[in-house]
């Protein structure tokens, strides 16, 4: 009789036990993903597709990982044997037909996964055995409004993310990638972390150079920059930066964000040009200098006041970029 | 709908002929389709040019002058030869200025139509460029994905060149 008890009452724990194990905190898991960018070291066989305007761009890439570096080569023949790698502070194309090494500066601002969860929510969709692994599957929505949303498959083990589902405002996929095959125990040759000897090195057209302070900023594209007083609810301040176009026209770029998405705002002295309108969408607003357009990456408000272009980019809604654009003071 | 749908509908919906569903369903396809966009952008223009225009008065004696031709198809009379060039001549001159406001309308609204899909233009592509470069390195963003979107586009060092 004594023995029967002891076995229901072990029993029971066992089964509370397995039940703890099993409950997930999925913003855990995500905080987990996010510690993972930097330090699981791997190689491995992705897959990866991206919906454009018009196109599907679809390519298998071999990723190597180690000590916050990445290193992606992109197989696709449309892509020319192009290779990315992620340094930290800066992201290298090769592009191997001209054996050219261009230098991006790759700003990490004030978007941290706090800032994701405190916008989105994470909400555990269930778990499933991926490359013979548990991984859990987290979505990330939108607390509030619309927005862009994001699906994770988080290894159980070691947080790394098998699987990526990325999704805009309107709920369309963006795009999706996966790994096809892992080696949990690579060690990535340093060497593929740098550029090629013999291989030319240029800076981005588009170098962006970050921590700009407003008057700094003010004074390299010759005129005052402004700033939104309305910003959609979750953003905040990423920084102030400048870029410099091919055309070597200064352009102040402000940027928020609220952990998935972001809004940008660029303003610059309007370029010479003939005819009427900007000749870039739809053309709105009373006086005819407002215009709007869609691209993948989302909307697109341009409008031109006193000399001064300001162009608006985000997966936001219309009139949420509209309120952006009427605010600039 | 498609572009074969609403293509027929811009010229109405540019002068607000159409119904509350048929608008609505017109903007949501112009907001995507840069194509369509821009044809009804050279629609706009037209109907502005065409608005921008001051109404011409007639000329005080343009009945008189209509009243006489009339008069004189129902009575046929011998009528002077500087009488019927200058009834004549102010019938070409309005012909011919009409004619010419027709075709300066035409010739700035008339849509140069791409011969591939549309796009952003070059000078948008690379403000978009750089807002989607900057998301590289916020949290968990799809980088493998990223990447090829950024590799499917020219160096924008070879821009420069």
């Amino acid at each position: 009789m004594r023995a029967g008890i002891l076995e229901v009452l072990l029993l029971l724990i066992g089964v509370s036990g397995m039940a703890l194990a099993q409950k997930v905190d999925p913003a855990q898991r995500v905080r987990a993903a996010y510690q993972a960018e930097r330090q699981v070291q791997l190689s491995g066989e992705m897959r990866t597709t991206s919906y454009m305007q018009n196109q599907e761009v679809n390519t298998d890439v071999t990723v190597y990982r180690k000590a916050g570096m990445t290193r992606y080569e992109y197989r696709s023949p449309a892509l020319g044997g192009m290779v990315l790698i992620d340094r930290g502070e800066t992201l290298v194309r090769l592009e191997p037909a001209t054996r050219t090494a261009t230098v991006e500066t790759v700003h990490r601002g004030p978007a941290t996964v706090e800032l994701v969860l405190k916008n989105y929510q994470a909400v555990l969709a269930g778990t499933e055995s991926l490359l013979g692994r548990q991984a859990d599957v987290v979505l990330l929505k939108p607390r509030q409004g619309e927005g862009p949303s994001r699906k994770l498959w988080i290894d159980r083990k070691t947080g790394a993310v098998l699987r990526t589902e990325q999704y805009n405002s309107r709920g369309n996929l963006v795009s999706h990638s996966f790994y096809t095959l892992v080696n949990w125990s690579a060690d990535p040759s340093d060497s593929l972390f740098t550029v090629p000897e013999g291989w030319r090195q240029v800076p981005s057209a588009l170098q962006t150079e970050r921590h700009w302070e407003k008057a700094q900023l003010s004074r390299q594209v010759g005129f005052a920059i402004r700033e939104p007083s309305y910003i959609p609810a979750g953003f905040v301040l990423d920084g102030f930066h400048l870029v410099y176009r091919p055309n070597n026209l200064p352009t102040a770029h402000i940027r928020y964000v609220d952990g998935l998405n972001s809004v940008s705002v660029f303003q610059h002295r309007c370029p010479p040009r003939r005819g009427r309108g900007f000749q870039w969408g739809r053309r709105m607003g009373r006086r005819g200098n407002c215009e709007f357009f869609t691209s993948s990456e989302g909307n697109v408000l341009v409008k031109e006041v006193a000399g001064i272009r300001f162009i608006v980019v985000g997966d936001l809604p219309e009139t949420e970029l509209q309120k952006v654009i009427d605010s600039l003071r | 709908m498609r572009c074969t749908e609403v293509k027929p509908k811009l010229a109405d919906y540019s002068i607000g002929l159409l119904g509350e569903q048929e608008r609505r369903a017109i903007e949501e396809h112009v907001a995507q389709c840069a194509l369509c966009a821009r044809e009804l952008r050279a629609l706009e223009r037209v109907e502005q040019v065409l608005t921008a225009l001051t109404p011409e008065e007639p000329p005080v004696h343009l009945w008189q002058s209509i009243r006489a031709q009339i008069d004189a198809q129902s009575a046929p009379t011998r009528r002077s030869f500087w009488n019927s060039w200058f009834t004549l001549s102010r019938l070409a001159v309005g012909s011919a200025v009409a004619v010419t406001i027709l075709l300066v309308a035409v010739y700035l609204g008339v849509p140069r139509l791409p011969d591939q899909t549309p796009q952003a233009p070059a000078d948008a592509q690379q403000i978009i460029h750089a807002h989607q470069m900057m998301s590289w390195g916020d949290p968990l963003s799809d980088r493998a994905a990223l990447g090829a979107m950024l590799a499917s586009r020219p160096s924008l060092q070879e821009e420069t060149e």
